[in-house]
């Protein structure tokens, strides 16, 4: 018996030594490589759900946030439509809001000097229907990216492009390649793409927008949604079709983060429905290297740190020291 | 989120109008920042822990009880609402007051309130609050049958109700529009919550109120009520209901746009001034 205490002591006191403490857990992610951008942690705040800049100040300590992208900014003010615009629905939430904002110009005066004094990264997120309309967008905004600390521009494919007769970019690989050259063309900053789990062709986009000169794929976008209202003469939103976030999103945005990730190696912003830290897991499980928030944001501010707390002991748990450990976890066969 | 949460106690379960359930909750440290006209966003996590905030307007507050009652808004989905499973006992996240309250007019002493089933709760608090500041008060209320309105009971006896149905099985057979004409003259403010229909009857109303205010028969400019000083509140407001959101003005899901710029319906709603605004679809 004296012996066996022996053995298992040796045994507990070996398994400590091997412990990592989470604290020591580096989450820092370095995305993309030719215009590489880095973030201290895995965590984005989503464009959209905490507007502009000014409104997040007392709301989410964004000490605990690696990026926040600025609600989706156009070269001209878009009008976010008739009311209603947000309806829950079963599982989350339908929005129409049209990405609506007063136009660059006018985001960047009143909001810039919030982005300058952010504890984390800032990224634009830019909305066009058309290749012309995005180089102006980018050239205005290149004016004082730098003065007002903007470290990437995301470009958002889930909105309508003027050649698709309204669909969104997204539908078509060409088309969104083709908006990313211009992207690229225009700006030397980090650069996201942004596409939904409905996009077309998502594995040749993921693998072709890296070479286009994309730095990351945020797998994040809301699929457009549809319900009539109560009484079935009209539709929920005004709009007709709105954009869906919540937990019932979460299955096929997880779907779409390992088919990204597992057919092009692009590091991938992965989001969706995320409303805890087990979710979270999932989707760095499904092949993301970094994890974007949104809605859930509203009724619980603190789940950028909660996230963060569980992804150091989740790395910490594996004997692990990266994040990156626990990228993909997921992907492959379990029979093999 | 905008305001901190607080824990309230379910109290009570109970129906301001056949499935228009109300929630009293016990929340001291809560209520006395509440107003006629303001909302609490209810917080209760769903399957798999995502949260929403929801909008329950403030139908009244007790604070001799330390509570608020708050009213369910039915959901555009018609399905089960997370909320109306709710248990006497049960503690749940409150975020408030959102919004604004309704401004009433320290000269005011006719107050014309017009109602629907939807709308009644916006302004039941208005109407307690009214009446016990000696503010004479009438509630049209417009309904589709007589089993569809808000009890009497409900109200302050000194509250005049005038009902419309549409099947005419009890009061005025018909719409509030028909009836609104009568009291215009009468009101010195006026407040709707409901339907787009009663809003655009209430609105037409005001526009016509503010026409004849300004011209007589013989074209000179006419003589209208003097206002007191600091009064600054439209003859008219509409309360535009919404379902969900940030609270905190960020996300764009409760804005309005006017002729005075944009109302987020969260921060600076929800009475907006319609008759001076150009509504795009709140109102």
């Amino acid at each position: 018996m004296a012996a066996l205490r022996a053995s298992r002591a040796t045994q507990e006191s070996t398994q400590v030594s091997e412990r990592i403490n989470p604290l020591t857990v580096d989450l820092a992610v370095t995305l993309g490589t030719e215009h590489p951008l880095r973030l201290e942690r895995p965590i984005v705040v989503a464009s959209g759900p905490l507007g502009f800049g000014n409104e997040v100040g007392g709301v989410i300590d964004l000490r605990e946030v690696g990026l926040f992208v600025v609600r989706g900014i156009s070269l001209r003010p878009r009008f976010g439509g008739l009311m209603p615009r947000l309806v829950e629905v079963p599982g989350g939430l339908m929005h129409a809001v049209n990405r609506e904002n007063p136009g660059a110009d006018e985001v960047i005066d009143r909001h810039g000097v919030s982005w300058r004094s952010a504890p984390c990264a800032v990224a634009l997120s830019l909305v066009a229907s058309s290749v012309r309309e995005l180089a102006q967008l980018i050239a205005r905004v290149e004016r004082r990216a730098d003065e007002l600390g903007i470290e990437a521009l995301e470009i958002d494919l889930t909105v309508p492009c003027d050649g698709l007769e309204g669909a969104r970019w997204e539908s078509s690989a060409d088309e969104s390649l083709r908006l990313i050259d211009t992207a690229r063309g225009a700006t030397d900053r980090p650069l996201i793409a942004k596409v939904s789990s409905e996009a077309s062709e998502l594995r040749r986009l993921a693998s072709e927008s890296i070479d286009a000169g994309i730095d990351a794929l945020s797998v994040s976008g809301s699929p457009r949604g549809f319900l009539p209202d109560r009484a079935r003469r009209g539709p929920a939103v005004a709009a007709g079709f709105g954009e869906l976030s919540g937990p019932l999103v979460r299955p096929a945005a997880l779907a779409a983060i390992a088919e990204a990730a597992s057919g092009s190696g692009a590091p991938i912003i992965g989001g969706g429905g995320i409303g805890s830290p087990a979710d979270a897991l999932d989707t760095f499980a499904a092949g993301a290297s970094a994890v974007s928030l949104g809605t859930a944001l509203w009724a619980d501010p603190r789940l950028p740190g909660a996230v963060g707390d569980s992804l150091r002991r989740a790395v910490a748990s594996r004997g692990e020291t990266n994040i990156l450990a626990l990228r993909g976890s997921a992907l492959g066969s379990r029979h093999e | 989120m905008g305001s901190t949460p607080v824990a309230g106690e379910l109290l009570a379960i109970g129906e301001l109008a056949p499935g228009r359930i109300a929630l009293e909750f016990r929340a001291p440290t809560l209520i006395a920042g509440l107003r006629p006209g303001h909302a609490l966003h209810l917080v209760r996590p769903e399957s798999g822990g995502y949260r929403l905030r929801r909008v329950a307007p403030v139908s009244r507050v007790d604070l001799i009880r330390g509570s608020v009652e708050v009213s369910l808004q039915p959901r555009v989905d018609g399905g089960q609402d997370v909320l109306a499973g709710l248990r006497v006992g049960d503690v749940i996240e409150l975020i408030g007051p959102i919004g604004q309250p309704i401004l009433i007019n320290k000269a005011t002493m006719s107050l014309l309130l017009i109602t629907d089933g939807e709308g009644f709760a916006w302004v039941r608090a208005l109407a307690d609050a009214a009446a016990r500041a000696g503010i004479s008060v009438t509630m049209l209320q417009q309904a589709d049958t007589a089993a569809d309105l808000p009890p009497a009971s409900l109200l302050p006896d000194v509250v005049e109700i005038v009902v419309a149905t549409t099947d005419g099985s009890i009061g005025h057979r018909g719409t509030v529009a028909d009836l609104i004409a009568e009291y215009v003259s009468w009101a010195d403010q006026a407040v709707v919550a409901g339907g787009a229909d009663i809003r655009a009857a209430a609105t037409s109303a005001a526009l016509q109120r503010r026409t004849a205010d300004r011209t007589t028969a013989s074209g000179k400019p006419a003589r209208t009520r003097t206002a007191a000083a600091g009064d600054r509140a439209p003859w008219l407001q509409a309360l535009l209901a919404h379902e969900i959101g940030c609270g905190i003005g960020a996300c764009g899901g409760c804005t309005v746009a006017t002729r005075a710029g944009q109302v987020r319906l969260c921060r600076e709603g929800p009475a907006v001034d319609v008759t001076g605004s150009a509504s795009n679809g709140g109102a």
